[in-house]
């Protein structure tokens, strides 16, 4: 259950406000758990069978989905997952608002300070599929801006995510970082990166992670959202890790060619078109020196999963306002690094449990199998793995 | 005032309202979106019941510890009219949580798939496999 943010920047808001994050982030337990499981179930035990006595076959996601919809099971299970997902963003928005003077002025007395770790462009175009929607169903997406609060999408990201993630990314919401970067240092420990990239940081909760596995490397997070950036800035500084950010478009790196020791990035690829995912692509591996690394944390690969899995996993591309989820899923990530000019030799693709939930030397003992593709990849329940792919330049 | 720097004194800060409202349609799971809008409301009613429980715990917890009430003292109180007005605001912003998807439109699957669709700029497909 969300549990306070570990900086000064938390919004402790009222104990009736914190008994909604609370009853929130367990009814997103409940339904990740319980109801998913109930679901699953209801589709082996029934729909499955009435479908093969039919003559027929699910092969995809989106039939199983097709499937699904007139199913009360499911319907009960979107519905309350759908309202859960707005509720927490209510429920943390009124405590952050209530914080506002105090955060205002806490983010602001950093940031003044900051010309070394902190460089915005306020001329850059916040791009049309960020501008469009409000991604996840947050009220003004991650680049909202209130009155005299211009942090407060970073603000609402971070305490969104804690309630959301009903404790399952980490005690720093860190653990994506943590298990990504722990991977690499244990797998590839005569790597030492000097610069390290994070694509589309938002907070940079994951960026600082890359700091502390590797903390002689110099660490940069981007985004094109200046409220994450801002806010993102403060909550590093508060916590004593050092890390830069920088306002750019992942698209067009303001970077020159070989500059770069690895390009990471994490649940970022997915909010893209295909279109800007290669162009992602391609400018990692124009700013990556050789022997770089680029790697992205990712939800797997529909051709990886069963037809129900992927049914499963595709829940957001509909109802999350994700647009772009499903149809980034639907392809051969392999293909995706080939074309943007990895070579097929050099390409990495891992599963990893969690880092953060075990002590270090169980995970060392852990990731000497590798792990398959199953129902626990990139599924936000108990038992989760994180899936990352990508190449060496 | 320099947008980029915030360390102003908290006093001159406007508060202005809170955006809670996501942009774009609700999804309709059920056949009637009637229902899905019941569906909200008992989601935030379950989440004050919640809310209430919790803080009605903690107090009772606290008074008896302190030794300050006994049973029959709390079944004869009343609130002063001024917490009473307060009490009344409360219950018209739970009312409009709790029935907002009552007051707006929700959107049928098919016409979310033929948004999202556009988005990605494809052309919808049409049938299944």
């Amino acid at each position: 259950m969300p549990t306070p943010l570990k900086h000064t920047l938390f919004a402790e808001g009222t104990s009736e406000q914190a008994a909604k994050q609370d009853f929130v982030s367990g009814l997103r337990a409940f339904v990740l758990n319980d109801m998913a499981t109930a679901m699953k179930s209801r589709y082996i035990d029934d729909i499955e069978p009435a479908i093969a006595r039919n003559h027929e076959v699910l092969e995809s996601g989106r039939d199983v989905h097709q499937a699904m919809q007139n199913d009360s099971v499911f319907k009960f299970y979107s519905s309350i997952r759908y309202n859960a997902q707005e509720m927490v963003w209510r429920s943390a928005l009124r405590p952050l608002h209530d914080s506002k003077n105090r955060l205002s002025k806490c983010i602001g007395a950093v940031n003044d300070n900051s010309e070394s770790t902190l460089k915005l462009d306020l001329e850059l175009e916040i791009p049309r599929n960020v501008a469009a929607l409000d991604v996840h169903l947050a009220p003004g997406s991650y680049h909202r801006e209130d009155v005299a609060a211009n942090w407060m999408g970073g603000a609402l990201y971070d305490h969104g995510l804690n309630i959301f993630s009903f404790g399952m990314m980490g005690n720093n919401l860190d653990d994506i970082g943590q298990s990504m970067s722990q991977y690499i240092k244990h797998k590839f420990p005569n790597f030492s990166p000097s610069i390290i990239l994070d694509l589309g940081c938002t907070i940079g909760h994951n960026t600082c992670a890359w700091k502390l596995t590797y903390p002689d490397a110099s660490v940069t997070g981007i985004d094109i959202a200046p409220a994450c950036l801002r806010y993102g800035n403060a909550r590093a500084k508060d916590q004593d890790v050092d890390v830069k950010f920088e306002q750019m478009n992942a698209t067009n790196l303001n970077l020159p060619d070989n500059s770069v020791d690895v390009v990471f990035s994490s649940m970022f690829l997915h909010e893209l078109s295909v279109k800007d995912i290669r162009s992602v692509m391609v400018e990692a591996h124009r700013v990556l020196r050789p022997g770089g690394l680029m790697l992205h944390m990712e939800l797997p690969p529909n051709e990886s999963l069963s037809a129900y899995d992927a049914f499963y996993l595709d829940w957001d591309g509909y109802y999350n306002n994700e647009p772009f989820y499903k149809s980034f899923r639907d392809q051969n990530f392999t293909q995706l690094s080939l074309d943007a000019g990895f070579e097929e030799s050099k390409l990495v693709e891992f599963i990893t449990p969690q880092y953060s939930y075990m002590p270090p030397e169980d995970y060392a003992h852990e990731i000497e199998v590798d792990a398959t593709f199953g129902e626990n990849t990139g599924r936000l329940a108990e038992g989760i793995q994180w899936y990352g792919f990508g190449g060496w330049k | 005032m320099n947008n980029d720097s915030l360390s102003a004194d908290p006093e001159e800060i406007d508060n202005g309202p809170v955006t809670l409202d996501t942009r774009g349609k609700r999804p309709a799971f059920f056949k009637s979106a009637d229902v899905d809008a019941l569906m909200t409301a008992l989601l935030e009613s379950m989440s004050q019941l919640w809310a209430a429980r919790t803080q009605i715990r903690s107090l009772e917890q606290l008074l008896i510890k302190k030794g300050v009430i006994d049973s029959e003292e709390l079944a004869q109180f009343t609130l002063p009219s001024a917490e009473k007005e307060k009490d009344q605001e409360a219950m018209q912003a739970f009312f409009a949580d709790a029935f907002r998807a009552m007051l707006s439109g929700s959107q049928t699957i098919d016409n979310r798939q033929t948004e999202i669709d556009k988005f990605q700029n494809h052309k919808a497909t049409g049938s299944h496999k």
